[in-house]
Order: structure tokens, then sequence, then C-alpha cells
């Protein structure tokens, strides 16, 4: 070889890398057609900024994070939606949806002449096609949990021969009847509020999801927008839905949700990179953010918590008493002050503060229950946990755990071991586990703590069919509620059949099985009557707190962040900046 | 690499003749001349020396916090500052250190164990064991070696988090030793062919003495070089793999995962203290290894006698 | 030589063979339900949702029943569907090994602009003060952890560079509504691209410029550099010409080596610049327990794997021909 040679390599590589330039667009991108999008004079787009990338999985059988969902919202529309203070309001209704005298069915009104983006006609044959998706037997989307069981012929469809999902009755094109097997005090909100697709948009036979799997990227809604661009590692591009009918009411031309780097959001706020962004909880964001003029805020109670759970089943936290005692011995209070501690920030954002200590383990949006958890209100008999490291050893000591010659407390026998199930990389709990090793400590609990990665742990304390459940006492979790409604809970503090052989609910992950808790819980869900429903669950709430499965450990308050030229922009806990776009302007 | 490659034709030669003379004294006289490697030799020391006896002097213990004193900004109290949980931001640096040298070195060791157990066995047996071990030791060549060891990594995150350092520490000299196996056993072929190892032949010295008194002394100068080197890139696999997240896990430091506060967004931008003196510690001391391995290469390569 | 190759490769198919049992086995070794990441992560999907879903995905066989099946798939070309893609595994590669590649290309393009003259130089000024420091400033550049030269590059020069992005590989506003034109295009990932570049094209200078240094050291010794001296041509002819010529050849062999190694990503520094190439994709199914994305990703760099090590083995027998060709 010679140095012409070379010269060679070198001059393909290098022909190579600028060829490269034309074809290396990530995944599905650029269709570079500019013929719809000239319509940037009539405003400027609405960028939202996210650090975290979106999957890409739009369809609302397949979109599972937070961030998917924006994309969805905005594409998709459901027959009722929550506006931002919690209402529910008609989105392709012509009237509220009328539930039957015996509460076992209830009629939807659709407004004719709805289209999608295609063009093509929504009417009661796409809701019923949408549901029918739901209970299809090769579904097994994240969606598939059950909640909409309660639906007359959803069982005999997903699980049996039937050719259809008997209890959706199309009575005509704008007319559809659900009809159930089992009161449901939620059951308008969730058919009301799920987005509806359309019956033409892939081929579809029972058993046979065909593209719709595959296909998860493609969307076709009927709301304001479609998507025009995706690309993993740039984000997405949304323009105005060219069929849909109040155009006007939606002036935002265009919405970008664009990824960006950790750490750059706030300066790509200020700068006008962005003009959106959305969900926060950072101080050290939020706090220079609330003192910078050209920005503004809104902030919502987060329908989520962050909590320890117990291992109500096997060890030492199987006694309701240890239960108590940890609960005492946790400094919530000191934790979320320290934890959401503002560097800077305007007295008005400081009066809202970022996180709080919830009363007790319950959805602090939910309807009327959830002023009880914020401390809103007060509701008698519930057991709230202040710090106290002298109640926390009486109650051990009361509990017949005698302090051992090594100053850890036992019972016959068994020492006060606490193994905590801990995951890596999360920032709460690198703060609190220090916190609690000490507290605990000096009421004689010898904590152990066991870090593994997030998918081991849900694994671990989340395969409720395994029976061995000794290897862990103590988990920490966030998570978020679905919805203004109570029967959340059920899901998290329930079980079925029996006491003596329980059938525990998906996300009962601590195990706790308590008759009185579970028929409050179910009197609370399977009604119709509001009322009774909302008693029913001060019942269990109480009980629950006396059984104390769940420590809360903190709540927080989200914040959207926007720049100033954004107007009318108005968020909830139900209703994120993507359903609230009506009436937004970007100037 | 292509070095060592170069040695076999000339070193045992060499090294044979100047043996009244004492190899090791020439080597490190070489050594001390060579500025360069010395000043690496002294950084090295100094850090070693650093890491073993501050986190010692400073009273503190590793489970120690003030959550009154979070993120905060170097001082006399906290020169280096405190990190999320209040903790003092040198103690973790040195403790951190600790960590990660101690990983650099176990896995070195192991390297080396493996590689001249391996390469010496091939090299010495030839035959059927020898193509068996090679193989063997091209399939773990083969093994693309960061994708590979983050994998396995995430496989071994059910280690309890105090033993995690020595699990990363093992799957590095798991995967590095076919390297320093196949210089051993190209060594040792070319070393057989030799006069001297005939006369042993010759003369009935056993297996055990020919190795360990004639064939391991001739390679024990590329294996030193090899180890040092070998250290080094220990150190930086063990950091971007706690970088990750995959590596040493919180609340026990190392560098890596030190390094890794920079990827909150807030700890990188405001509170550069927690994450860039470890990324500068880190990069302090693989340099120093770096130029005590080259300082040994040199000082050892019999073309450079005079 | 051609025979050699062949038997080389035909020998590298028992060696694939077992690296792919070793990779199956690691995948299916990691920690994380399959089912769960199939079904998306906060799934509160039914027990026996989940058991059809397991029966679906085979996961009821036995693990050497999976592999074989799995195998069997590979090797007609179907590498199975990213559940967190939802999409091809082949499709997903064949998308973002180009960014891979374009980035690895520049950076070492960039590398050899610097290396081969600054390691020229040394060698003529071998022990000289400027050599050190260039010894020293390349022993930097194969001592910093990337990641963290990656780092410092954003904390001192991103985030105060206005115009300088510092993740990803496009404007989302360009991507999303078209650019103007091709050199819009170019110019907009040139600038992403500059970062990333500087710290690998930083890697690659130290390696090639201690080769360059090395070998022209080495030849600058020979009899016929010499001979030139004599002859009393002008010292740069004798450098460029007659020494660096010669200097080339391995360094050839090199820069043919390191041709697999283009392919595959940079596992962390991709995740640092948020660069969709291969190496960001592998972390990204890890982390979400994508394993048939996963299982692809390894192959493929075990593959360029062989073939590096192939090529190194055939290039080193042609430069010298003393190596014995029997493998």
């Amino acid at each position: 070889m010679n140095s012409r040679k070379w010269m060679a390599i070198t001059a393909s590589t290098l022909m190579a890398a600028s060829t490269m330039f034309g074809c290396s667009s990530g995944s599905g991108s650029a269709k570079k057609d500019s013929g719809d999008s000239s319509s940037a004079a009539s405003g400027k787009p609405l960028i939202v900024g996210t650090t975290q990338e979106l999957a890409g999985s739009f369809s609302p059988l397949y979109a599972s994070t937070a961030y998917d969902q924006w994309v969805t919202n905005l594409v998709y529309q459901s027959m009722m939606k929550y506006n931002s203070d919690s209402k529910l309001e008609l989105v392709l209704l012509t009237e509220e949806p009328k539930l039957a005298d015996d509460g076992m069915s209830v009629t939807f009104k659709l407004k004719s002449g709805l289209k999608f983006s295609d063009g093509s006609d929504l009417d009661a044959n796409d809701v019923k096609f949408t549901f029918t998706l739901l209970a299809d037997p090769e579904y097994v989307g994240q969606l598939n949990d059950g909640s909409f069981n309660f639906i007359e012929g959803w069982n005999e469809y997903q699980k049996g021969e039937a050719e259809e999902v008997s209890g959706i009755v199309v009575e005509d094109p704008t007319t559809v009847t659900f009809k159930f097997a089992t009161a449901d005090i939620d059951a308008v909100n969730s058919i009301g509020t799920w987005w509806i697709m359309s019956d033409t948009q892939f081929e579809y036979s029972k058993g046979n999801l065909g593209d719709y799997k595959t296909k998860a990227e493609e969307t076709l809604g009927s709301n304001a927008y479609v998507v025009k661009n995706y690309d993993k590692s740039a984000g997405a591009a949304l323009v105005k839905n060219e069929n849909f009918e109040n155009k006007d009411k939606y002036p935002v031309e265009q919405v970008v949700i664009k990824t960006i780097a950790a750490a750059t959001e706030l300066a790509t706020l200020e700068a006008g990179d962005i003009n959106l962004l959305p969900g926060l909880i950072e101080a050290d964001i939020i706090g220079p953010a609330s003192v910078n003029e050209s920005i503004g805020y809104n902030s919502y109670f987060r329908a989520g918590e962050g909590y320890v759970g117990f291992n109500c089943k096997e060890g030492p936290c199987s006694d309701v008493a240890v239960r108590k005692a940890l609960s005492y011995a946790t400094d919530r209070a000191g934790f979320v002050e320290a934890f959401y501690k503002f560097p800077e920030a305007s007295d008005a954002v400081k009066d809202t503060g970022l996180g709080y200590v919830p009363t007790v383990f319950w959805s602090p949006v939910a309807t009327t229950m959830g002023d009880y958890t914020t401390g809103k209100a007060d509701l008698e008999g519930l057991q709230t946990y202040e710090f106290d490291i002298e109640k926390a050893k009486q109650t051990l000591e009361d509990a017949g755990w005698k302090v051992g010659s090594d100053g850890i407390r036992e019972k016959d026998g068994q020492k006060l071991e606490i193994r905590f199930l801990a995951t890596e990389g999360n920032s709460v709990l690198e703060m609190l586990i220090p916190m609690i090793m000490k507290d605990w400590k000096e009421i004689g609990v010898d904590l152990k703590q066991n870090t593994v990665d997030f998918n081991t742990m849900i694994d671990t304390v989340g395969d409720l069919d395994n029976k061995d459940v000794s290897g862990w006492d103590i988990f920490f979790m966030a998570t978020g509620f679905t919805g203004l409604s109570s029967t959340t809970m059920n899901n998290l503090l329930g079980y079925q059949g029996t006491a003596e052989d329980p059938t525990y609910q998906g996300s009962n992950y601590t195990r706790i099985v308590d008759e009185d808790l579970n028929n409050a819980l179910n009197a609370g869900k399977n009604t119709t009557d509001e009322a009774a429903s909302i008693e029913a669950y001060k019942k269990a709430m109480v009980r629950e707190s006396e059984l104390a499965p769940y420590l809360p450990m903190y709540g927080n308050h989200y914040f959207d962040l926007y720049s100033t030229s954004v107007k009318n922009l108005k968020t909830g806990p139900v209703c994120n900046w993507s359903q609230a776009l009506e009436g937004v302007v970007v100037e | 690499m292509e070095d060592n490659k170069k040695k076999p034709a000339s070193a045992p030669v060499t090294e044979e003749k100047i043996e009244s003379v004492g190899p090791w004294t020439i080597a490190w006289r070489k050594f001390r001349a060579n500025r360069v490697a010395m000043i690496g030799l002294i950084v090295f020391v100094l850090i070693i020396l650093a890491v073993l006896f501050v986190p010692m002097m400073m009273g503190i213990n590793v489970t120690d916090y003030e959550l009154n004193n979070m993120n905060a900004a170097p001082s006399s109290a906290h020169w280096l500052g405190t990190d999320a949980q209040g903790r003092d931001c040198l103690y973790r640096l040195f403790l951190g250190g600790r960590i990660s040298i101690m990983v650099g070195l176990i896995a070195a060791i192991l390297t080396v164990v493996l590689g001249c157990l391996v390469g010496g066995i091939a090299g010495y047996y030839g035959g059927l064991v020898d193509n068996l071990l090679m193989r063997f030791s091209e399939i773990v060549y083969s093994l693309p070696f960061t994708p590979m060891i983050i994998a396995i990594a995430s496989v071994m995150l059910w280690v309890p988090q105090n033993q995690k350092m020595y699990t990363v520490a093992f799957l590095i000299g798991a995967l590095s030793w076919p390297g320093l196996a196949r210089l051993v056993r190209g060594q040792i072929l070319t070393l057989r062919e030799q006069e001297f190892m005939q006369a042993c032949e010759a003369l009935g010295f056993s297996d055990f003495s020919k190795i360990t008194k004639h064939l391991l002394p001739n390679v024990i100068s590329l294996v030193i070089v090899n180890a040092t080197l070998q250290m080094a890139s220990a150190v930086l696999t063990e950091a971007g793999l706690s970088f990750l997240g995959m590596g040493v896990m919180a609340p026990t430091p190392s560098w890596g995962n030190l390094m890794n506060l920079a990827r909150n967004g807030q700890v990188f931008k405001n509170y550069p203290w927690q994450w860039l003196p470890a990324g500068i510690m880190c990069l302090l001391t693989v340099v120093s290894i770096n130029l005590i391995g080259e300082g040994l290469r040199d000082a050892f390569d019999p073309k450079e006698i005079q | 030589m051609l025979k050699y190759i062949c038997k080389r490769l035909l020998a590298s198919i028992p060696v694939l063979i077992v690296i792919s049992m070793i990779i199956f086995g690691v995948v299916k070794a990691m920690p994380g339900d399959e089912v769960t990441a199939y079904l998306g992560p906060g799934s509160k999907a039914t027990a026996e949702i989940k058991e059809e879903a397991r029966e679906k995905l085979g996961l009821n066989k036995s693990i050497p029943e999976q592999y074989v099946l799995w195998v069997g798939r590979v090797v007609t070309g179907d590498l199975g569907t990213s559940v967190a893609l939802k999409k091809p595994v082949g499709q997903i590669i064949s998308d973002y090994v180009w960014n891979t590649f374009l980035l690895n290309a520049v950076s070492l393009v960039v590398a050899l602009i610097f290396a081969i003259p600054i390691g020229i130089r040394q060698a003529v000024k071998k022990g000289s003060l400027e050599d050190n420091f260039w010894t020293v400033f390349s022993l930097m550049g194969i001592s910093v952890p990337t990641f963290f030269f990656g780092l410092l590059l954003i904390f001192f020069i991103g985030q105060n560079v206005s115009w300088l992005p510092i993740s990803g590989m496009r404007d989302t506003m360009l991507a999303s509504f078209g650019y103007d034109s091709i050199f819009q295009e170019i110019g907009d990932v040139a600038v992403h691209m500059i970062l990333p570049t500087i710290v690998l094209a930083f890697g690659s200078f130290a390696t090639f410029s201690r080769y360059v240094r090395n070998s022209m050291v080495e030849v600058i010794n020979m009899d016929y550099v010499r001979t030139a001296r004599a002859k009393g041509l002008k010292e740069k002819t004798i450098i460029y010409k007659h020494a660096f010529k010669n200097a080339l050849i391995p360094l050839v062999t090199l820069l043919g080596l390191y041709i697999p190694s283009l392919f595959s990503g940079a596992v962390i520094l991709e995740t640092v610049f948020v660069w969709p190439g291969i190496g960001k994709i592998l972390i990204d199914a890890i982390n979400q327990r994508d394993s048939s994305l996963v299982n692809a990703c390894l192959l493929f760099s075990a593959v360029l794997m062989i073939l590096g090590n192939l090529l190194s083995d055939v290039c080193y027998s042609v430069v010298d021909p003393r190596v014995k060709v029997d493998g």
C-alpha cells in the first residue's frame, strides 16, 4: 500500500460522511412537504420543552408515558373532558349523558357532522369500535386493567366466544348506550374521557389487532391537531387538523414538543427557544423562574403521592403496631421541608410550596376525599401520625417489642430488622434513607438497605401471584392517581375473594387484607349514588389510616412555567396543557 | 501492543546477558531518569496517600448528613461544599477515590492472574490444551467490551449495594484477560524455543521449576507493564459504569457515581463542586498510572539499553 | 490469502455461535419481567392477560428452546420487534447506525488531520519539550473519561455559547417543518456535532498521534533514511517523501481496523450528548428491558468486533509476511 491508497480511503470516508447528512434522519422523520406548514404567519408556534424523550406510541391503545399522551390528547378527542377546575365538560356530546333510573346503563348523545382528520365521519359506531378494541382478547396494552369490566358483555367478548361487546348498543348514528353488568360510580367518567378512535384506520377483526399493534406511532383522531413529524431524539411537531370544525377556537397553529437537555430547561425558556415548560416540581427551576417577570406559571395539586409501602403479609411489618411506630418515627415534615427547599423564589410561590405531607394515603385530587388528604378539611377519626419518637417507642413497647442487649428491639426471638427495598438513582431515597436510619435506630429498629433497579423492585413487590414475599419489608414508590374518583384506591387497598385466601387488586403491593376496609371500598365503588359513595369512602379512609399499610411521604404541586407571550393557558390536576389549548394564544 | 509483539525476538537474550548487573536495578535507574514517568509516580503516590488518610483525618462518618446544610457551596467548613444530603463533598471525593482505585487494582490483579494462567498454560503445554484455551480466549476477546459489560452489569443489579464494587472489579477482570493471555502465550512460545529452555529440558528440571524459575521471570516485565495499563483502563471502566448507574452505588461513593450526580440537570449546572472534582481526580489518577506504565515499558525495553 | 480469509471466516462461525449464546443468556438474565416490558410501564394487566402475553412471547418454553427459535429467526433476517419503540428491530438499527457512523467518521477524519502532522513533528523532534508536551497531551486523550470530557465541554462551552447545541442531532423546529435547503440541513447537523466530535476526536487523536510518532521514530532510524540524508536531500523531502511514506503502511493498517468500529456506537458518549446512535439505543433498550433490541445491538457489535479482529489478523499477515498464515 502506498500513500495514494491512503488518500483514497480518507476521501471515501469524507464522502461517506458528507452523503450521510442526506439520509441520516432518525426514525420516521422528515417529510419535507412545506405545503401546509406555511401558516406560521397567523401566530407563533407553541413550543413545549421536555427532558424526557417521547417514546413514539401515540395511539390511545398504547400511549403509556405522560409525554406520549400529550400527543394523544392533541390528536384525539374524548366524548367529555375535565377542565382546569376539574369539572367534566361535554366535547363530542350535545347533552349531559343520561343515566337510567336503575343506574345500570348510560346513554351518550353525539353531535352530528363530527369528522376525523382524514375527513371520515365520527359517529356512534366509532365509539363502539373504540371500546371493542379495548376488549379485544389480543389487546394487552397497559390500560387493560379491568377498568371497563363493569360493561355488560365485556368479559364474554374478551374471554369467550361473543362476536361483539353486547353491552354497547348503537341506537342510531348519534346515540350509543352502555349497559352495565355491575354498578360503578365511575362509569360515566371512565367511558366519557376515553379517546375515540376511527374504525376505518386499519383493518380489524376479533383477535387480530394487526396494524394497531405495530403502527402505534400512526394516529387518526378528531381533535384540533395532527402529527406532522416525529423524531425520537428531536421530538414531535403537530399542525392544525384541516377538517376540524371549530378551528378558530384553537388559535395556536403549530404545537412542537421539543426534547431539551436537562439543566437547560430554564435557560431555553428564558431564551424563547421554548415557551412552555409543563409539570415541574424542581425548586431550582421554579424558584428563579418565579422572580423572572417574563415568565408566568400555573400551579395545581399533582394527582400523585410518594409513599413507603409496608409488607403487611410477612415479617415484622405484618404487625400493625410496627407499621404505626415506623410511621410515628418518620419526620415527614422535616423531610418535605428539606427536600422542597427553594433557593430563591417569589413570596407567592413560597406560599404555595412545592411539597406537603399528605395526612393519609389517598388521591389528593379525589372529589371531596382529596381535601382530607391535603389537609384542607378534617375527617373525624383520621390518624395522621405526626412525628413523635416517644409515641413510636411506646407503641412498640405496648405491642411487646422489647429492647434487646444490642439496642435492637425483639419479640418472640425475632429481631426488629427492617429491610428496605430501595431503588437506585432515586433522589428521594438518597435523602430519606439516611434520615430514617438515624431516627428508626433510636426506637430500636435495625434498618437494612437493599438497592436494586426499578424494574427489579417492581417485579419483586408487584408480583402479586408470588406467595413468597419474605424478601422485603418496605419499599418506596411514587404513584399517580388517575381521574378524580376514589375508585383508584380500590386497586391499591383492596382484594377479591375471602380474607383467608385473597386475590389482591392490581396495585395492592402492600398486600393489606382487611374485611372492613375492603367492604367500605367496594361499597364506595359499586354504587351509582354519589353521596353513599362518599360516605363509604370516608369509612375506608379512616380504616386505612388505622391500618397504616402505606405511609404517604410527600405530595407536590405541579408548576407549568410559560413565557408571558402565552396567553389564556389554564391547567389543573386532571387537565394538563395538552388538554387545555382551547383559546390559548401565543403572541 | 506493537512494542510487546516485537520484544520476543531480542528480549530474552539481552536480559540473560545482563543478569549479573541486575535487570531490576537497571530498569529502576532508567525509570528514575525518565522525568515524566517520575512525575506520574509521585502524583500517584500522593493520590494514594490522600485517599487513604484524608477521610480518616476528617473524623466524619459515611452516614453523617446535615439536612439544613444541603448543596452548600465550598466554604471553610466544607472545602468542597456539600451534596444534596448535606454530606461533605471532600470526604466523599477521597472515599470515592479509595473505592475507584480499589476496583482498578482488583480488576488488574484478576486480569493478570487469569491472563498469565491461561496464556502460560496454553503456551507451555501447547497442543490440545493450547487449542482449547485459545479458542476460549478468542471468544471472550470477541465480546464487544463496553456494550457487553454494560449489559452484564445491568444483570448484576441484584447484587447488594455494599458488594457492588467487587462485582464491578470482577466483571472488568473477567472480560479483560484475553489480551494479556495472548501476549504471555506468544512470549512463552518463543521462550520455549530458546537454548536455555532446551538446557533445562536436558537437565531434567521439573515443570514447576521451569515455569517459575525460568519462564515467568522472562515474562514478568511484560506482565507488569500490562497490569499497570490495565489498572488505568479499569478505573476508567468503573467510572463509566457507575456514571450510567450500573456500577458502584450510593451511598458508597466512587468517582464514577459522583460524576453520575451531573446527570441531574440542577446539580450539573448549579452545584459543580459535587461532580467536577471527581472527574479531575479520576483523570489525574489515570494519567499518572498511564505515565508510570509507559515509563515501565521504556525501562524494561531492552532496545533502549545504552 | 483468499483461502486463509475463508478459513478464518469459517472459524469465526463457532465463535459467533458461542457468543450469541452468551448474549442471549445475559439478556435473559436481566432483571425485570419481559412481560412487564411488553405490556408497558405501569401496566395493571391482570394475571390472565400476563399469562397470555407470556405464551404469545414464547416465554413459557425452555431457555434452550427459546434460544433456538431466536437464532432461527435471526438467521432468516427477523430480529424481532422492539417492545418500547413498537418497530422492527432491523429497521431501528439501520435507522440509527448511520448516525453513529457519521459521528465516528467525522471524528476520525478530524483526529487524523491533527494527529499526522503532530505525530511527525514529535518524531522529528524526539525528546524535545514539544515532543513531551504532545506525549502528555495525547496521554490525556486516552486517560480522560469520555463522558467527563463531554460534561466539561457542556459545562464550560455549551452552556455559555447560545448557538451551540449540547444535545441531539437536529433542531426540532427545523426537522419538523422542513429545512429550506440541503445546506441548512448540513449546517444544522454540523453544529450539533461539534461538541461530541471534539470529544471523540480527542480520543482518536491520542491513539493515532502516538502511533504516527512511534512508527516515524523507527523509520527515521532506518538505513535508507540515513542514505537519503547522506545524499544531501532536503530534510523536508526526507521526512515527508521517504520516511512518512513508509510509516504510512502500518497507519493504513490501523485505519482499516477502525472501519468496523465506526459503526459501533460510543455508548456513554452518545448518552451524554443524546446523539441518536446505536450506543444510545442500546442503553435505552437495556433500561427499558427491550430484550429483542438489546439482543440485536449486542449481536451487531459482536459481529463488528469479530470482523475487526479478522481484519487485523489479515492486515498483519499482509504487512508482515513472517507471520505464519495458519491461524
